[in-house]
């Protein structure tokens, strides 16, 4: 069986991920970093708007 | 230096198509209220208002001592229809032209006069029930009005009147939010650009410019995936539905619609995605041999 001939072709399928990682981790800087804030900001506006 | 530029522009090509997909979706979600006379509201939300409607009234009644039976008689299916169709064209005034238009009102002149005659003792021969009891009947119709409204439109009109209207003196809303819904045709154009740049690139190599383009594919549903998983993370929907039971309604309606759209939109490119790599591949593996 010639496993090097198939290796590259295999490849392709890691590529998405490569792909998505930049932004899966400004994603999750963004999370970690402004989470907090943005749900304190959004229950805010939630409470300021909707009547409970 | 060729391969730099590919990836680079499969990257740019991932960023373009989830924005496309967020993007479409949430135009599609704002896009009917937008529309003369707004979003109509889904005959099942209104039968549920309808039973929030019939819990509110019975808290009311024995506070302002009516008949909760006599109150839901004159909180028909039809009035509540009229209502949410007043609060739509609310919405729709006040995203289209930045202005919070007139407050829905419910008439309460027919369930007024069922209160004023249960409270005229029978066989009294008086033509009415006393000053006191006239009273009580009005503040009990007009309580019943707010609750309605609170449960058709649940938000703080005044002070979404005031901030709109500062917001009006800085920005014609009305085309910001025309700006927004458009900004997916913006993102759709892009991503022909860019896909047609990777192809141009490598010219030579259908396999690689389709490897790049379904990657970029792949990458995006990736990336939606993550946002709906970050957006179901920040509990939104336990959040609005601890303020207001009637509102998560209307959010859960517009949300499951956009859900689903989304969804299909991630199909679609996961499809394309698995097509252009097994291609890919397979083309690779028909060279080698």
């Amino acid at each position: 069986m010639n496993t090097e001939k198939e290796r590259p072709g295999r490849g392709v399928w890691l590529m998405p991920f490569l792909l998505a990682l930049p932004i899966l981790a400004g994603m999750a800087f963004i999370a970690l970093r402004y989470g907090p804030t943005i749900v304190k900001l959004i229950n805010a506006a939630v409470k300021a708007t909707v009547v409970v | 230096m060729k391969k730099i530029l590919c990836w680079l522009l499969a990257f740019l090509l991932t960023c373009t198509l989830a924005l496309f997909g967020f993007s479409y979706v949430a135009a599609r979600a704002v896009e009917p209220a937008l529309k003369e006379g707004g979003t109509p509201v889904d005959g099942n939300v209104q039968q549920l208002e309808l039973q929030l409607i019939r819990k509110k009234i019975d808290e009311l009644a024995p506070i302002y001592q009516f008949s909760a039976d006599t109150a839901m008689k004159y909180v028909t299916a039809e009035k509540l229809a009229e209502m949410n169709d007043q609060a739509a064209r609310w919405w729709n005034t006040l995203l289209t032209s930045g202005e919070a238009g007139e407050a829905p009102a419910f008439d309460t002149e027919e369930m007024l006069n069922a209160f004023m005659t249960d409270a005229t003792p029978a066989g009294s021969g008086e033509e009415g029930p006393g000053e006191e009891a006239e009273l009580r009947a009005t503040d009990a119709a007009n309580a019943v009005a707010e609750s309605i409204l609170r449960i058709v439109l649940p938000m703080r009109l005044p002070v979404i009147g005031i901030g709109t209207g500062k917001a009006a003196e800085r920005v014609d809303v009305g085309n910001v939010v025309r700006f927004l819904t458009g900004i997916r045709w913006a993102a759709l154009a892009l991503c022909a650009l860019l896909a047609g740049l990777i192809a141009l690139l490598e010219s030579r190599k259908l396999r690689m410019s389709l490897k790049y383009i379904g990657s970029a594919m792949g990458a995006a549903v990736l990336v939606m995936a993550a946002g709906v998983a970050l957006y179901m993370l920040t509990g939104i929907g336990p959040l609005i539905s601890g303020a207001s039971p009637s509102l998560a309604l209307q959010y859960d309606a517009l949300l499951n619609g956009a859900l689903i759209r989304l969804l299909v939109y991630a199909v679609i490119l996961l499809a394309g995605c698995i097509t252009c790599l097994i291609f890919c591949r397979r083309t690779h593996e028909a060279q080698a041999d």
